[in-house]
């Protein structure tokens, strides 16, 4: 499955960061030598305790989810980092990794240990350095503000960095079963946050404890952005559900679904609809066809002409559709651009016969590119519909411009025609 | 001034801290776990919609809990219940539309019958692709397991059965009966089968359930059988 070779090379890529930073720690080692001032009591006692905090909601959030625990291990690493002490940071950060893994009693393998650990060292390590850097020596940031912010500035870029690498440019689709990007960088910076805060509190020294008092609310608004993110993710675990459900009952309809979601989104934003939004319509999009699983599978795939009777049988899966995603309130809005994905601009759609403005946008967008791959198909001959010949690119695109104005929107169709144009074939 | 300002500081940020745990942990936290659940009411929502029977898993899921509490059953147990309640059919999704919606069930043949035995085994498969369902893939894998087990099962039986699996069979058997053939008869199968086919102790919580005055009012079927 996808999951898999995505996990694979995310993998992949963190072997390369623990790599860097074992080469980090043993340069550091060989320039500075081990270190013989531990600087006080307080530092250390600091970092149990940052570990502590950080360590118990997100053990619970993400108990299926390593990757998370690597950056709850750069508060511990940082606290520790911060006398630029490399091996200690890395040393420190593997052992929580360890504990986080026993924690949720999950099997860990020596290069997945290393490899979480090296990640938050490696953060902790260079931006440390930058802090080192702009307090000695250069007289042009000396106050404690300005090291804070250059901190922050050098944390966020190299989070970034990683991110983007060990977490590839990811799809984000739902039907990978990701949670919503937003969340995720969110999340991220209230981590990132709680990181930098103990950090200035330490380097600052005069009023070293006014920060701590500011850790509380950060990370009780972290903890409650993470269970809001977890519970998107369990949401999205209803509609992996359905899906699955789809794909077993009819598999040829599981690749139309992964098509028409990828270019159902692209179109969303292309019209002006925002990120958020866009992932909404792509969850509607996955799950457009789920009445289709009270639909006579006989039916659906006959080859031929069928008859009136049949027809409207095969009609009610809009109406069906909309009722089952009706159930859940979160999903209200999906239940309606479901129910409306048939209708059609000049009004003789079905189930309800809107027309025009009347009939969501979203609906409009999914009844665009609906049309499209269904005409289109995927590479492969199983894709194709049994009941009308394939076509190629620029006849189905023809083909939607011809209905453009009676059967579809036409703002949608010239958008869905850049989409089209800029895709890559999925 | 200066020690003002820090007094309030540190209280200010107390207060925000202290107000965002209670928060959550009175209010959010319960309101999270609802949506979770209700987003798998979807499931049963979709399955519902291809067997005809409407309705039926919200009821099943009330009697469960209620059986449940009276088998004081652990809090985990009973959501752990809830979830599989709703997705318990999700392997029947396998079994044509034909048979499933065409043919009353006392006219399958053979063949019929055995492929819809296997919704269980399905649906246990679809479920254990999500790691956090693993437990309730078993529920639903057992969710049609005899409790004094058949010589050729592979299924566990017995106290080995899970308790969610047992309570699920014996109420959903309940439910069924009560739909086609009225309550009386439905109460008769369940006796008549009690340590054979379901286990004797959740048939007597589920029968003192069912008789008890207090519960029985908000236990009525929120649909028309």
């Amino acid at each position: 499955m996808a999951g898999r070779r995505m996990r694979t090379k995310a993998e992949i890529s963190e072997l390369g960061w623990s790599g860097i930073a074992v080469a980090a720690v043993a340069l550091s080692a060989l320039l500075f030598g081990l270190p013989t001032d531990w600087g006080n009591a307080h530092t250390a006692l600091f970092a149990v305790g940052c570990m502590a905090v950080a360590f118990s909601p997100r053990m619970q959030m993400w108990p299926s989810w390593p990757h998370f625990h690597s950056a709850t291990l750069a508060v511990a690493a940082i606290t520790v980092g911060v006398q630029f002490v490399a091996p200690f940071a890395f040393a420190s950060a593997l052992c929580g990794t360890l504990i986080g893994f026993l924690v949720i009693r999950r099997k860990v393998s020596f290069i997945e240990l290393v490899s979480s650990a090296a990640g938050p060292t490696l953060k902790s390590v260079l931006c440390t350095a930058v802090f080192v850097l702009t307090s000695d020596g250069s007289s042009t940031a000396s106050s404690p503000v300005t090291q804070s912010l250059l901190f922050l500035v050098a944390w966020h870029t190299i989070s970034a960095i990683q991110n983007s690498l060990v977490h590839p440019p990811v799809s984000r689709s739902l039907a990978d079963g990701r949670i919503a990007g937003f969340t995720v960088s969110l999340l991220d910076f209230s981590s990132n946050l709680t990181a930098a805060v103990p950090l200035s509190a330490i380097v600052t020294e005069q009023s070293w404890f006014y920060p701590i008092y500011l850790l509380g609310p950060i990370l009780s608004i972290y903890w409650v952005t993470a269970m809001e993110a977890s519970s998107e993710r369990k949401l999205s675990e209803g509609v992996l559900m359905l899906h699955r459900m789809m794909q077993t009952s009819n598999p040829k309809s599981m690749r139309h679904m992964k098509r028409v979601a990828e270019y159902g989104r692209q179109t969303a934003i292309k019209l002006g609809i925002s990120e958020g939004d866009a992932d909404l319509v792509e969850v509607a999009a996955i799950v457009h066809d789920i009445g289709k699983v009270a639909v006579d599978e006989d039916i659906l795939d006959f080859p031929g002409r069928i008859s009136q009777e049949e027809m409207d049988h095969v009609r009610t899966h809009a109406a069906i559709g909309g009722e089952i995603l009706g159930t859940v309130p979160a999903y209200h809005h999906v239940a309606t651009w479901v129910r409306h994905h048939h209708e059609r601009v000049d009004g003789t759609g079905y189930p309800d016969s809107l027309a025009g403005e009347a009939i969501p946008l979203e609906s409009r967008i999914i009844a665009v590119v609906d049309a499209y791959d269904a005409m289109v198909g995927g590479p492969d001959a199983d894709d194709w519909r049994s009941y009308q010949p394939r076509r190629t690119t620029d006849e189905a695109i023809g083909e939607l411009w011809r209905c453009a104005g009676s059967q579809f929107d036409e703002t949608v169709v010239a958008a869905f025609t850049e989409t089209i144009k800029e895709a890559k074939p999925i | 001034m200066n020690e003002l300002v820090v007094m309030l500081f540190t209280f200010g940020c107390a207060a925000v801290t202290l107000a965002a745990i209670i928060w959550v942990l009175l209010f959010q936290h319960s309101r999270f776990e609802k949506k979770y659940r209700a987003s798998l009411a979807t499931v049963s929502a979709a399955v519902e919609a291809r067997t005809g029977a409407k309705g039926h898993s919200d009821w099943i899921r009330k009697l469960s809990d209620q059986v449940a509490r009276s088998l004081k059953c652990s809090k985990h147990q009973r959501k752990c219940i809830e979830i599989a309640v709703y997705v318990r059919e999700i392997g029947l999704v396998t079994v044509p539309y034909k048979q499933l919606r065409g043919k009353p069930r006392n006219q399958w043949t053979v063949e019929e019958w055995k492929v819809f035995d296997r919704h269980p085994e399905v649906g246990a498969s679809m479920l254990s692709l999500v790691p956090a369902l693993e437990r309730v893939a078993h529920v639903v894998r057992c969710h049609h397991a005899p409790y004094s087990g058949t010589p050729q099962s592979y299924l566990p039986a017995g106290a080995e059965l899970p308790i969610e699996s047992r309570i699920i069979s014996t109420v959903n058997e309940y439910v069924e009966r009560y739909c086609s053939q009225g309550s009386v008869l439905a109460r008769d199968v369940l006796i008549e089968q009690r340590g054979t086919k379901f286990d004797p102790k959740v048939v007597d919580a589920l029968l003192s359930v069912l008789t008890s005055p207090g519960v029985k009012r908000r236990l009525e079927p929120t649909f028309k059988p």
